[in-house]
């Protein structure tokens, strides 16, 4: 009888020494309790939920301890990752990561973003192109502030990506650069990206008034003209042809968005649209968030590195908008005050928020000023404009 | 601190950057300003063959008519179907019946906002947070 006790006296211990509560350091401890706070912005506070939570909840899965569900040892070696290790060895999470490292869910979330994108503001206004490259100085300058900081290459141009403020954008550059070596990771950059998405119409406003005069707000801008079937079928076309014999490695990213907004401006492909803005989308957002979240371990965020991305974040997202809220000020001043200088700060992507904060401050100044639409022609030539710089980033940035 | 980057290659990531990205927009710009002038081109000369369309009269019902919206009728099925449906509506609400007989654009008195009900519609389309 004696013997039957210490057995399970044994087995106790060994399930005890062997569970996760054994093996939980105060590192984990901090994480977990961080993955609640993401949770309470995606949840309470409707911070890009779609993404934030399930992100935040990778990062809690990834902080239980013994889990193997992410192994970023499998994903160290920059030069040589072995795939059929991570075949073979890999948890869910490892297997699903395969998809944001090798690159395949952000251009396809892009496909779906082709899919709802009307680029008929931006023909009818071919001009909105300039603000949206104007607004992607934010992206270069945080380049300089994170080399000051101490930051490599690498890390550099990721935390640079940010100022994109387009999530999946800068999901595809920093997967690419970085790797199990560098201090921050992808989830770091995700993180900070879309919680400042989130942040855009409080972040914006104050920038945008402090840089704009009362007669700037209040300009009222010409109807759009209306734009036609076949100039919506020819744009993605011709999009896709243009930036990707300039840009290669933008490829992956305008054509699968110029994919999807061909699709759906041929009206040919209802079925094809519908599966890549809803079940294809989806299935690939939760793919996404979940791993992106995994890669977010205690040793990559409790770190003055994260802090430093935090600061450099909100830093890039605020120069874009004052970039593009300054050329939209030179374009006031060269067409004679016939455009809006609040339309610029809509060329960071941030589709469609950062185009209802410029109708938001404009209506402030004049009520019945309606810049949407206008400030629409930004905000999608945004989303090109920075995958055009994350494709500059990956050539020269290695 | 000390930076691991040298300043040349901050410099040269932050220009060929900006340059590249400005370069690849200006380019479609002149490409999509080419086409739209064009397809606008296009479209005038279309206008100009095409005889202006003939002016419709709504179609007025059989119906005992109280009151009726007066004004002159435009061309679109549609709006008129949406117009009557909405008069019938308000008809039922009321008890009483109406017939709309003509319908006309009133001229807009601001040119942005268009009639009151129009901007309401887009003030509470344009209003997010």
């Amino acid at each position: 009888m004696s013997e039957v006790f210490s057995i399970f006296a044994d087995t106790l211990k060994d399930l005890a020494s062997t569970s996760g509560f054994a093996n939980l350091q105060w590192q984990n401890c901090v994480m977990i309790l961080v993955s609640f706070i993401f949770m309470y912005l995606a949840i309470a506070k409707k911070f890009e939920p779609l993404l934030l939570l399930p992100i935040s909840f990778g990062m809690l899965l990834t902080n239980l301890p013994l889990t193997a569900m992410y192994t970023p040892e499998l994903f160290a070696d920059p030069t040589n990752i072995d795939y059929g290790k991570v075949l073979h060895d890999g948890g869910l999470l490892d297997l699903l990561y395969l998809g944001v490292k090798l690159q395949l869910f952000p251009p396809l979330i892009f496909l779906g973003i082709g899919t709802m994108t009307d680029f008929a503001p931006l023909i009818s206004n071919p001009k909105s192109f300039l603000l949206g490259a104007a607004a992607q100085a934010g992206i270069f300058i945080t380049f300089i502030g994170a080399a000051v900081l101490g930051f490599s290459e690498t890390e550099a141009a990721s935390i640079a990506i940010i100022g994109g403020a387009d999530g999946p954008t800068a999901i595809f550059v920093s997967s690419k650069l970085l790797n199990g070596d560098n201090s921050i990771t992808t989830g770091t950059i995700a993180l900070a990206a879309y919680t400042y998405m989130a942040l855009v119409p409080i972040i914006q406003p104050p920038i945008m008034k402090a840089l704009t005069t009362k007669k700037e707000r209040s300009v009222v801008m010409e109807t759009l003209r209306p734009v036609g079937k076949t100039e919506k079928i020819i744009f993605p076309i011709a999009v896709t042809i243009i930036i990707v014999l300039l840009v290669p490695s933008a490829a992956p990213l305008v054509g699968m968005l110029m994919l999807g907004n061909l699709l759906k401006e041929s009206g040919v492909c209802d079925r094809l649209v519908k599966t890549a803005q809803n079940e294809l989308m989806n299935i690939v957002t939760i793919f996404l968030g979940v791993s992106v979240g995994a890669t977010t371990t205690a040793d990559k965020i409790i770190t003055a590195e994260f802090a430093k991305v935090i600061i450099l974040g909100v830093i890039a997202f605020s120069i874009g908008t004052a970039s593009g809220v300054l050329f939209g000020k030179v374009m006031y001043k060269v067409t004679g005050g016939k455009v809006n200088p609040l339309i610029g700060s809509a060329g960071v992507s941030a589709v469609p928020m950062a185009a209802r904060v410029s109708q938001k401050v404009g209506a402030k100044e004049n009520p019945t000023n309606f810049l949407l639409m206008h400030a629409m022609g930004p905000n999608v030539a945004g989303v090109i404009g920075s995958a055009v710089a994350a494709g500059v980033l990956l050539s020269i940035v290695k | 601190m000390n930076m691991v980057i040298p300043w040349t290659k901050v410099w040269a990531v932050v220009i060929t950057g900006l340059s590249v990205v400005f370069l690849a927009l200006v380019l479609l710009i002149i490409f999509v300003s080419l086409f739209g002038k064009i397809f606008s081109s296009m479209g005038n000369k279309k206008k100009q063959e095409s005889p202006a369309p003939a002016v419709k009269k709504a179609p007025e019902p059989a119906v005992v008519i109280p009151e009726s919206v007066v004004a002159q009728a435009e061309d679109d099925d549609e709006v008129i179907a949406v117009i009557s449906a909405a008069v019938a509506m308000m008809a039922a609400s009321d008890g009483k019946s109406y017939a709309v007989k003509s319908i006309k654009r009133t001229a807009n008195q601001n040119r942005q906002a268009g009639s009151a009900w129009s901007a309401a519609g887009k003030r509470e389309n344009t209003r997010p947070f």
